[in-house]
């Protein structure tokens, strides 16, 4: 051991550059997040457009022209009222998406909320809002809707609420089971050791570190909204005739022969809740991998 | 190192240490009853004085960590006392604590959790800085690039992500922040443990450059003893809980008076092989106590080659040998007089 050694080191570039910027770049270069991004926002934009991209009613019923088959007129076929198949997927595209999106904004709020409280506060309080979580998640989760939804009358905004307030423990439990873990972080005691309050502790110092897991929980639990929403809506107690919904098209198609003979029926909503969650789970997915400070670009 | 010795017993104390205390307690049951407790840090007194460094050692699970973070109150002391210039910082709240943690700041063994990932090299170092409203956002931006070049960075890395540095520069950031306020104090636990062995001088030398350049006092918690006494002005030695011998380095050093330090020091390799292939090792038998449940009397007599009756009965004191003219090497030992010979 000699003299000192206190000498800059230098890297050949020093240009500086935001986590967020690579995370981004991180997030274009993931292939499946990008094939997720272009098929949500494709099947986004078609929901929209509906009304311009094709000539048919997605409700009005046409009895000359009952369970056609795909052709030009009906690219997709008609149903058993005669509505055009490929209509009525469109505009329930507006309806399941938006299902997803606000159901799942309802159950992040509440699940963040609660997870930060009980995962930094920890001890009673803690155990006090885990056994209430716990209480919601033993709830059997369709039991509750179909109750509800058939004490409250079945509707598109009750389905949102009810799947919103039955789906945040999962949330809670990621949020606390994150902050507790960061909690006991060296940098969590550095930042003590320097006298950074308890408060920013939480927020400064706790919270960006969950945001990564919190993004990849939404993007799925919208995944999980969407085919819960179809369960519901299948079951009769979601969307309700006759505004369609992936779900509701689903349960009209619900025949034997219909099943067996023709498909045009079932098999577009169907196609379309299993592109939807695939993309959203795989732009869940490229968040996870672009939203770790660590992974190498 | 004569003047850090005449240091030691004249200045005055920077930090005082009573009889502190730290347990924990063990909780069992439904009703999560107390059924005992680990006494991590069992009635522990030392000074550690303005300007010098104090080097804590002992093996692992010694309670000298424990120590550490209770000086900073940042673990809640049990019973007894930590001062920092006559004031108490031990159960005191966050709200009375802030004014004083400017001054006392601390670097940590682990440089890799020890630094938030998601926040950059600048916002790390200036903390301390907004924390205690030290200067507009100019000047304390000003004030980090200073702090960089003084631990040997590049002032350009003030955007960088701590991913982006290695072991030794991550802790070269960890001491920056520490610095960053201008502190008297400066509580180092195993600073260098967690670094690669090239790496481990660099810093060594980096924390002595920088205790001289700025009047810092350190206490160096380590069980690295060649580093401790390369560092340290006087060296305190732990064994589950309780301070067991401290003194001058070079007295501890030279003439440890502890049969646990004595068996401490024979574990140091020699940079010598000559030496090295004749040093005679003293092999300690039997594992450390468990501190929940410590032996009675002298806590090292069941892995003491020395011990007699009086060990296994009574607590021994930490007390100037008899017959001394140092006054402040002080060893809890019954038998020091006799092994001493």
């Amino acid at each position: 051991m000699t003299t000192a050694t206190a000498q800059p080191i230098t890297f050949a570039t020093t240009k500086p550059e935001s986590l967020w910027d690579k995370a981004r770049k991180r997030f274009f270069r993931h292939k499946l997040a990008m094939f997720g991004v272009v098929t949500l926002s494709l099947l986004i934009l078609v929901s929209i457009a509906a009304p311009l991209l094709t000539p048919y009613s997605p409700i009005e019923l046409d009895l000359r022209a009952i369970r056609q088959t795909p052709s030009a007129a009906h690219w997709l076929g008609t149903d058993g009222t005669g509505r055009d198949v490929l209509t009525r997927v469109l505009y329930a595209g507006r309806i399941s998406l938006s299902v997803g999106l606000v159901s799942v904004s309802i159950s992040m709020i509440i699940g963040v909320i609660i997870g930060t409280i009980a995962g930094y506060a920890g001890g009673k309080i803690d155990m006090a809002l885990m056994r209430l979580t716990d209480m919601f998640m033993t709830f059997p989760s369709l039991v509750i809707i179909i109750t509800v939804a058939s004490a409250m009358g079945p509707s598109v905004y009750n389905a949102m609420l009810v799947i919103g307030l039955l789906t945040w423990p999962s949330i809670a439990r990621l949020v606390r089971g994150q902050f507790l873990s960061l909690r006991e972080e060296q940098f969590v005691r550095a930042a003590r050791s320097i006298g950074v309050s308890n408060w920013e502790i939480a927020f400064k110092h706790i919270f960006p570190n969950t945001v990564s897991s919190i993004a990849v929980a939404i993007t799925f639990g919208v995944a999980n909204a969407i085919l819960l929403e179809a369960s519901l809506s299948f079951l009769g107690l979601g969307v309700q005739a006759p505004t369609p919904s992936w779900g509701n098209m689903l349960r009209d198609a619900q025949s034997l022969n219909i099943l067996e003979g023709m498909p045009w029926m079932w098999l577009p909503p169907g196609l379309m809740i299993a592109l939807a969650v695939i993309s959203i789970n795989f732009i869940g997915d490229g968040l996870r991998d672009a939203l770790d400070p660590r992974s190498i670009l | 190192m004569n003047a850090a010795v005449q240091l030691a017993t004249g200045s005055k104390p920077l930090i005082e240490v009573e009889n502190l205390k730290v347990h924990f307690p063990i909780r069992h049951g439904l009703l999560r009853r107390q059924v005992g407790a680990v006494r991590a840090v069992d009635d522990v007194s030392f000074n550690v004085y303005e300007g010098e460094t104090l080097g804590l050692v002992g093996e692992s699970g010694c309670g000298k960590s424990t120590t550490g973070l209770a000086v900073l109150n940042l673990l809640e002391a049990t019973t007894g006392e930590v001062r920092f210039r006559g004031q108490t910082v031990t159960r005191s709240s966050e709200q009375q604590m802030r004014p004083l943690r400017r001054h006392m700041m601390m670097v940590f063994q682990d440089p890799y959790s020890s630094l938030n990932p998601r926040m950059t090299v600048g916002t790390i170092i200036g903390e301390p800085l907004s924390v205690h409203q030290m200067g507009g956002p100019a000047e304390r931006a000003e004030r980090v690039q200073e702090l960089l070049r003084l631990v040997g960075l590049n002032p350009a890395f003030i955007n960088r992500y701590p991913h982006e540095f290695s072991g030794g520069q991550r802790q070269r950031i960890g001491i920056a922040r520490a610095l960053a306020t201008s502190p008297a104090f400066i509580v180092a636990d195993e600073p260098i443990s967690a670094l690669d062995v090239s790496i481990q001088a660099q810093v060594v030398n980096l924390m002595s450059d920088l205790k001289a350049q700025l009047g810092l006092t350190y206490l160096m918690i380590s069980h690295d003893l060649s580093m401790v006494r390369y560092i340290s002005d006087r060296v305190a030695v732990m064994y589950l809980g309780k301070i067991v011998e401290v003194g001058s380095r070079d007295s501890v050093f030279d003439r440890p008076l502890h049969p646990y330090t004595r068996a401490l020091m024979s574990a140091v390799p020699v940079p010598n092989p000559k030496l090295e292939r004749e040093r005679k090792r003293i092999i300690l038998e039997g594992d450390v106590p468990s501190p929940s449940n410590p032996p009675a009397g002298c806590r090292f007599h069941p892995r003491c080659a020395f011990a007699e009756e009086v060990c296994r009965h009574e607590e021994p004191a930490l007390r100037v040998l008899e017959g001394s003219n140092s006054a402040e090497h002080r060893v809890a030992c019954h038998l020091a007089e006799k092994l001493a010979e």
